[in-house]
């Protein structure tokens, strides 16, 4: 297998009696777009805290780089970005404020955070109204923000929550295109996403976790196989989606519109 | 490293300015001007008092009573940083743990930022003038109780750390907040109704109440106020053993709540 970006064994956390993950066990390539699914309260925000450093597990390690993540907690979060589900920002600072800090939190001089917060800013589309407090921001513009905080010191794997949660297609655009430009230099993306077709486009590999457990891994293609194998009586003429994939793997089943007959 | 820290200084001012220039910044700049001089008045007419009841009590050899002076300080010091977190801007500590900080430099800025709030300010101010009082007083005693008054200084400032350590999930929830400040707000009211309350049951209930307060001043002698208190009452009377020996209990406050917040953090940390 190629070198290792994130690799975890037996990853586990329990809440009191609640156990969020469950003997999770998922080596991700360097490199990759790797997209971790999984429907509401399926354990994918717990496994991401927990890969950024941000939760102990329970039970189990975590390798990120090579580097055991408990071991070297500053060095590996040297080398990662987040952007955390409730995006973390401070509202009361501008933009600019906030990404100047966040490259200061990461270790850049004053003049290279100054310098990447303007590139970023105007990538961004966010340099026209440089007065303008995050609170004020409109959502999209506050996710692309995290976003811009999250790489600013150029990491080699980046962690993303929802990313495209709320967010227009202009902005969507945006972040892509950011995302494209960074696996193509050879950085990793590890991104939990509800809208599939997205992940269906930009990412190699995904996992897809279920009540806390691994229950799929792989590339797209291999899932699909795995999928038709699975149902030699389905009608396999169009390529399933990964919406098909995703939905015939975690069981889930569309109510019965039957009982809404009312809508018309 | 030391970039960390001016990066935290830095965007703690700017949030500091950006909430004066914005259209409910100029609301709040009043009412901060309100609060600034309600605090400045407040906070320098209860030193003044204090420091006048230290030297009172030290001149007339009550040394003891001086717990009575230190309980308030020690109350308003734990207490108004939980009722007023409705008011104030509270550190998140996942905004910081997503940066690459090393676990002591996390500890000191959680800590920096305790030395910053009001309540550490304030109770920093009046321990200062208790000791002033006692050392016009027993100049001779200047030394000893800005030694015992610093180490109360420092149990408190790890205690209130502690304590928001361990409330902060909790705190940072808009509706805890909320309950809090309508606590506040109700033990504000409530400080008008201690005088009628006393005049109308003070008497009948005078016995029950000194069977209170006697239990109350065995309980209050072994914990931090009362520890301070006595270390100086001791060393005023030459009992240097004893005031060395409470001022030691003290230290073991001090050291306990050390713990307790260093494996609270060292938890978040991790």
């Amino acid at each position: 297998m190629d070198r290792l970006a994130i690799s975890t064994r037996g990853l586990t956390r329990r809440f009191g009696k609640l156990t969020a993950v469950q003997d999770v066990n998922l080596p991700v390539a360097a490199g990759q777009f790797f997209g971790f699914l999984g429907p509401n309260g399926a354990g994918k925000s717990t496994t991401i805290r927990m890969l950024t450093g941000l939760l102990a597990p329970t039970a189990g390690s975590i390798e990120i780089l090579g580097l055991d993540l408990m071991a070297n907690p500053v060095e590996v979060k040297r080398q990662i970005g987040v952007v955390p589900e409730g995006m973390a920002l401070s509202g009361r600072l501008t933009g600019a404020e906030y990404l100047n800090f966040a490259g200061r939190m990461y270790g850049l001089d004053r003049d290279t955070a100054a310098k990447r917060t303007a590139e970023l800013l105007d990538f961004m589309d966010l340099a026209n109204q440089p007065k303008k407090l995050i609170t004020d921001y409109s959502h999209g513009m506050q996710k692309k923000l995290a976003l811009a905080a999250a790489v600013i010191h150029g990491p080699k794997i980046l962690f993303l929550d929802e990313p495209f949660e709320g967010v227009d297609a202009v902005a969507s655009g945006t972040l892509k295109a950011m995302l494209q430009r960074m696996i193509s230099r050879g950085a990793t993306i590890f991104l939990t996403s509800h809208v599939l077709e997205i992940v269906e486009r930009l990412c190699s590999h995904v996992a897809i976790i279920h009540e806390g457990r691994l229950v799929a891994q792989g590339s797209i293609a291999d899932l699909r196989a795995g999928v038709e194998a699975g149902n030699p009586e389905g009608n396999h003429k169009e390529k399933l989606t990964l919406e098909q994939i995703f939905l015939s793997i975690v069981g889930g089943e569309r109510p019965d519109l039957e009982e809404l007959s009312w809508l018309g | 490293m030391t970039g960390q820290f001016a990066a935290i200084a830095k965007m703690r001012a700017q949030l500091f300015v950006n909430s004066l220039f914005t259209v409910r910044g100029n609301v709040e700049l009043i009412s901060r001007i309100f609060v600034i001089l309600f605090f400045a008045i407040g906070g320098l007419g209860a030193a003044a008092g204090l420091g006048a009841g230290a030297w009172y009590l030290m001149s007339h050899h009550q040394e003891f009573w001086l717990a009575a002076l230190l309980w308030p300080v020690f109350l308003f010091w734990q207490l108004f940083p939980i009722l007023a977190t409705a008011f104030t801007e509270n550190l998140d500590s996942s905004n910081l743990l997503r940066f690459p900080l090393s676990f002591r430099d996390y500890f000191a800025i959680r800590m920096a930022y305790g030395l910053l709030d009001p309540a550490s300010v304030l109770g920093s101010l009046w321990l200062l003038s208790i000791v002033a009082g006692i050392a016009i007083a027993s100049p001779a005693l200047l030394v000893w109780s800005a030694l015992v008054m610093g180490v109360f200084a420092v149990s408190n400032l790890l205690l209130g750390r502690m304590l928001f350590a361990w409330l902060e999930r909790w705190l940072a929830q808009r509706r805890t907040r909320e309950i809090f400040s309508v606590i506040f707000f109700l033990l504000l009211i409530s400080f008008q109704f201690a005088g009628p309350l006393l005049n109308r049951y003070g008497e009948r209930s005078r016995r029950e109440v000194a069977g209170v307060t006697l239990q109350l001043t065995v309980v209050q002698r072994v914990l931090p106020p009362g520890i301070a208190a006595w270390s100086i009452a001791e060393m005023s009377a030459s009992r240097i053993p004893t005031a060395i020996a409470a001022l030691m209990i003290l230290l073991l406050y001090g050291a306990l709540f050390f713990v307790l917040l260093r494996s609270r953090l060292r938890k978040q940390y991790q």
